[in-house]
């Protein structure tokens, strides 16, 4: 039991610093943790659960302060970003941790509610899919202003599914290829356009005092919560293409309530995907591959162990990253933004070249050439998200195969 | 249209033409059996197991290969009628084809006959 408790105090310690970093995802460290069999296969769970949980939470630090996303929390740079530069920074961060624990409770309580009966209801819904994602996508597309735009924008969302549809299909690992995908769409082209707006950071509102109705935050919580639960188990739906999802379907345009469903979704995504073995018995993420690795079974008490630890790491994890995000807050506000923006920019290219070499480096170049594009052409940047979403539509209609037979033969 | 507009665009244009090229030219890389979670649904993947079973169901094929874990392959009529040679059990292969998911097991669909390939 000690070992156990020490396992979730080192997990939410090495979690908080790996998500302080940009682009650092689970997926890095996973096989190192694997190696280390002198643990009991419990201690080792519970470590791995609690560092994916608060490197997830700490990624949104980065995301909003610096523009600078993780893979999952790509989308949140641009509310995130758009409340720093109102001097609310802290306030988005903090919306995004009340969010997560809302979250917590909410996919709790989904997941004792349903898991009898979840593969059930998994394969149902499974066949569906493919209709909703299709209306948001045309309603996001035409909800554009005038013929220009919608042209524009559809041109935008094909143009990123194009890119999205190579990278997907490269011989590269998609997990890998995700990082300057994104990040290129939401992270660079938000740098480089507030390089070329001049813009800077204002005086920074430590209040802790949140612009958003109690009720709002349930609500854009429990939306989230259960996009989440989409994400992580439907195949080909990602964090970000719920998010789109949820702000279509619920006209989330605020960014304090689109903020509170996208945290909502990782979080609840992630709590999803660790419990997938026993719910779906299937994998659904790579720590959930990782834990079936280091587990004979996946079963029932498993499943109970893993609750305690979410919660202990999500209740560890937000005091400590308020008090980081305070001197985060500090930070930026003296720092030369444009500086920071070069600075950011230079730290994403290089984790980029690192992590997936000079592919991944045309990709994130490509990607923050098409998300400029969309600026100037005065069109949302979500279009971008046709990146994932054109993948996910031609996967679910079958269609898949043929634009690969005529890509590649 | 502005010079940023046409920067981009340019950058956009170039950037795909080189990102088809390079996966066009790059041979795939084989994903071991055991490591295939949900972030390959929809990825062309390659794949070399033994086959541990054969069905044969109106023109389609359905098999079953392992190594270290157990992945189905379904060859359809259109790839199946161009097969030079019959799969057999104990036989040892590589499949090229598109991860799909079938009644919650991951399946590889081969696109075209010589995606499939009997080593031994």
């Amino acid at each position: 039991m000690i070992e156990e408790i020490i396992a979730v105090f080192f997990g939410v310690f090495l979690g908080i610093l790996t998500g302080l970093l940009p682009g650092m995802s689970i997926n890095n460290f996973l096989p190192i943790f694997l190696t280390l069999t002198i643990f009991s296969q419990e201690t080792l769970v519970v470590f791995i659960v609690s560092f994916a949980v608060s490197q997830l939470i700490a990624q949104f630090i980065p995301s909003i302060f610096l523009g600078a996303p993780s893979e999952i929390t790509s989308i949140s740079v641009l509310p995130g970003h758009k409340l720093l530069l109102e001097g609310k920074g802290y306030e988005a961060v903090k919306i995004c941790f009340i969010s997560c624990i809302l979250s917590m409770f909410f996919s709790f309580l989904i997941i004792f509610t349903i898991h009898q009966n979840f593969k059930e209801f998994y394969h149902k819904i499974r066949d569906y899919i493919f209709y909703p994602i299709l209306f948001i996508v045309i309603f996001t597309i035409l909800a554009e202003n005038g013929l220009k735009k919608i042209i524009m924008s559809l041109f935008i969302f094909l143009i990123s599914g194009l890119v999205g549809f190579i990278t997907l299909n490269s011989p590269y690992p998609s997990s890998n290829l995700m990082f300057p995908l994104l990040a290129g769409f939401f992270g660079l082209s938000t740098l480089l356009v507030s390089l070329k707006e001049k813009s800077y950071i204002p005086e920074q509102n430590l209040s802790e005092q949140i612009n958003i109705k109690k009720i709002d935050l349930i609500k854009s919580s429990l939306i989230g919560t259960l996009s989440g639960l989409l994400v992580g188990f439907l195949p080909g739906v990602g964090v970000s293409q719920a998010a789109v999802l949820a702000q279509s379907l619920f006209g989330l345009y605020d960014p304090r309530f689109f903020l509170s469903t996208i945290s909502s979704i990782n979080l609840s995504n992630e709590i999803f995907s660790l419990n997938s073995l026993y719910l779906v018995g299937n994998p659904r993420s790579g720590t959930s591959v990782a834990l079936q690795k280091i587990l004979d079974e996946f079963n029932f008490s498993t499943f109970l162990l893993l609750f305690p630890t979410i919660l202990i790491s999500v209740g560890l994890s937000i005091p400590i990253l308020l008090h980081i995000s305070k001197k985060f807050t500090k930070f930026v506000e003296k720092i030369n933004y444009v500086f920071l923006n070069v600075g950011i920019i230079c730290f994403l290219s290089i984790l980029t070249l690192i992590f997936t070499g000079i592919f991944g480096m045309i990709i994130f170049i490509t990607c923050g050439a098409i998300g400029v594009l969309a600026v100037e052409l005065k069109i949302k940047r979500s279009h971008c998200m046709g990146c994932l979403l054109l993948p996910t539509l031609l996967f679910f209609s079958g269609k898949n195969v043929l634009l690969l037979n005529i890509l590649f033969g | 249209m502005n010079k940023i507009v046409l920067t981009c665009g340019l950058i956009t244009l170039v950037g795909i033409i080189l990102l088809y090229y390079i996966v066009l030219k790059t041979e795939l890389e084989e994903v071991p059996i055991e490591r295939i979670d949900n972030s390959y649904l929809g990825k062309t993947i390659k794949v070399t197991g033994k086959v541990t079973s054969v069905k044969y169901s109106g023109g389609h094929i359905f098999l079953t290969i392992y190594n270290k874990s157990y992945i189905n392959v379904a060859i359809f009529s259109n790839v199946a009628n161009f097969l030079n040679e019959s799969i057999k059990k104990g036989q040892r292969i590589t499949v090229v084809g598109v991860l799909n998911e079938y009644k919650g097991r991951f399946q590889v669909v081969p696109r075209k006959a010589s995606d499939i390939k009997v080593i031994e």
